[in-house]
């Protein structure tokens, strides 16, 4: 499989079609990225934390307001990665300690055999199905906030990732398995970095070793070909292809943020349909952390006669998925009348406009967590070696001041998801067409912004 | 020879007795009593340790001649001793857990449940009616951070160790074949 490295012809002059912004124009950087200590220099560390987490939750204390495992996971880790995402797009995938399992087995008992049709055709699916049962496990069995549980979940991760990697060939099990990996290919479409391949440097390359690899460095693990690659959602950046590129023609570069999403080739309904309901995820996050939910699943038991949470709960996760889905249907079809599409058609296209709305609700609330109980993961890991800090506050931030800053983040995340919803409009329209277009997508995102705004108004319960 | 077989024997009663007694600790159960004008109150918890999540308990009341009590109309409750809280933290606390009792093996002994949400002091107290007069007893007691749950972990270790030797058995027979 793995090739050697063949140069192509001198004639190519790599820097005159290189992009300006390019990254890896800086030596040092680039030295660095094509050494043998990247990624390692960054995955060992983080799976000994991860390895250390992992015995907290299940062998810690059982309580989440004194499990390191908890604070780590919830009150840091969880927080950050959507803000990861943003800024440097799926570089947490080649971290991921999840990720560093599948390429230790696989090198060791690994079968590498082919991902099967079905996982290629609808992995995205399962991805989108595994999220909302994951979430739906989490408040009705409370994975979050018992230490036992999160453990359990990152067990049975860590026990699906094992069979992956022994069995199928690469990082099957990021690619068309994890939820996580799903979320985080939404959000680095809107993330700052992008790694391409230089498309005139690429159509004369006969080696193709990015993908298939050297004798000293896989090919890319994620199944991507840098050569036509036009999306960064795939993308981890191991840096397997710069090593492997006999003719330089790989580029990092930085980005406006929501660019990839203007201008979408061949919109997939699958990746829409996760793009709105993280919409509804990241309303029911918010409306069970409120402290009336308490009230409003009194009136949902006495109206549904039952007292069952697994009912009552799974009426509101209904509900609150349903309500996005039906708001991007609606306005597909309004939308329908300018821009003569079919509603799937707008349903799938329109979707990726959400996106940015998604990450700054994800990023407002989780802004809560961590500036709300972001001491307790200093109090936690004191609370290791014996001190303990009982009853002393965990916030960073007045909740006040953590409130301005969600309405903020709300409003950044709104203007860019206007703002994708016009230039998608306007990548496939005519002039006449794009002004009903993207006014009937505008109103779609004020909506979803004042209800994430109105959920943020309230006064939200903690997760230690 | 003798005196070999000899020593391991003595060894071994010792090491075997000495661990049963501790196996047999290790199944009695919590108990505790507390007197209140003349009136003894015994709660006994079915685990040594008391750990978070439902315990089941008994809990009876004797007179001063070690009779039931009848008549007592008891009322239990669980709450956590806030007796040591600073309650400077303005957080809104629960409410006590009232427990419903049932009727017990014993004349005067009753039977429940409660939940223990989180480790710590707490207090179930009794409330119950002696010639008309109301008495409360509070029967303190700790509850234990829970352990790892070794079955679960077990598990996975298994399916994980499984998965390992599967695959490296196919990979050999396929680099064979």
């Amino acid at each position: 499989m793995a090739n050697q490295k063949k140069p192509l012809g001198q004639d190519l002059s790599p820097s005159t079609v290189k992009k300006e912004k390019d990254l890896l124009k800086n030596k040092k950087f680039k030295k660095f990225i094509k050494s043998k200590w990247y990624p390692g220099v960054f995955q060992w560390p983080v799976a000994l934390i991860f390895a250390f987490i992992v015995y907290e939750l299940i062998a810690g204390p059982a309580e989440a307001h004194d499990n390191f495992g908890t604070a780590g996971t919830w009150v840091l880790w969880w927080p950050l990665l959507p803000i990861l995402l943003l800024l440097f797009g799926r570089f947490w995938c080649i971290v991921c300690p999840f990720g560093l399992l599948n390429d230790v087995v696989q090198k060791f008992v690994g079968n590498n055999k082919p991902v099967p049709k079905f996982l290629r055709k609808y992995g995205i699916w399962i991805i989108d199905i595994t999220f909302l049962m994951i979430t739906w496990s989490d408040h009705v069995w409370g994975v979050v906030e018992n230490p036992r549980g999160s453990g359990i979940l990152l067990l049975m991760i860590t026990t699906s990732v094992i069979f992956s990697g022994a069995l199928f060939e690469r990082r099957t099990w990021c690619r068309y398995l994890c939820f996580l990996g799903g979320l985080s290919g939404n959000y680095s479409r809107a993330g700052m970095v992008e790694l391409r391949g230089t498309s005139d440097i690429c159509k004369k390359c006969t080696t193709a070793s990015c993908y298939k690899g050297t004798s000293e460095v896989p090919g890319c693990p994620m199944f991507e070909f840098p050569k036509t690659m036009d999306s960064s959602a795939e993308c981890n950046l191991c840096g397997n292809c710069v090593k492997n590129c006999p003719n330089d023609s790989i580029t990092i570069s930085t980005r406006i943020p929501t660019k990839e999403l203007w201008n979408i080739k061949k919109p997939k309904i699958e990746v829409a349909f996760l793009s709105i309901v993280i919409m509804g995820i990241v309303f029911v996050q918010n409306i069970t952390m409120l402290k009336i939910w308490g009230e409003i699943l009194n009136s949902l038991e006495n109206f549904l006669g039952t007292t069952n949470y697994y009912i009552t709960f799974t009426v509101t996760f209904f509900i609150a998925m349903l309500i996005p889905i039906t708001l991007l249907l609606l306005t597909g079809l309004i939308a329908k009348k300018f821009n003569k599409a079919s509603i799937k058609e707008n349903f799938a296209r329109f979707g990726y406009a959400v996106i940015p709305l998604d990450l700054a609700g994800h990023i407002a609330h989780n802004l809560f967590h961590l500036l709300a109980e972001g001491k307790s993961v200093g109090y936690t890991f004191m609370g290791l070696f014996g001190m303990e800090y009982h009853g002393a506050s965990t916030a960073i931030l007045s909740n006040s001041t953590i409130q301005i800053l969600q309405y903020i983040i709300i409003a950044i995340g709104t203007v860019g998801s206007i703002y994708t919803a016009y230039r998608i409009a306007k990548s496939s329209q005519t002039k006449e067409k794009l002004f009903g277009t993207s006014i009937v997508y505008t109103i779609l995102m004020i909506l979803l912004a004042v209800a994430n705004i109105l959920l943020f108004s309230l006064p939200m319960a903690m997760r230690m | 020879m003798k005196l070999k077989f000899f020593k391991n024997f003595v060894l071994t009663t010792i090491l075997v007795l000495s661990f049963s007694t501790l196996a047999f600790a290790a199944t009695t159960g919590t108990q505790i009593n507390k007197q209140v004008d003349g009136v003894k109150a015994s709660l006994t918890f079915a685990n040594e340790k008391l750990k978070p999540g439902s315990n089941e308990f008994t809990i009876s009341l004797l007179d001063i001649n070690g009779k039931p009590l009848s008549n007592a109309n008891l009322k239990v409750t669980a709450d956590m001793d806030r007796s040591t809280d600073m309650g400077g933290d303005g957080m809104e606390k629960d409410k006590p857990m009232m427990i419903d009792l049932k009727e017990g093996s014993k004349k005067g002994e009753y039977s429940g449940m409660a939940d223990f949400k989180t480790k710590g002091k707490w207090i179930i107290k009794a409330n119950f009616d002696v010639q008309g007069q109301k008495k409360t007893i509070d029967l303190n007691f700790d509850v234990q951070s829970a352990g790892p749950n070794f079955l679960i972990i077990g598990g996975f270790s298994g399916v994980v160790v499984l998965i390992i030797a599967i695959a490296a058995i196919n990979k050999k027979k396929s680099i064979k074949s």
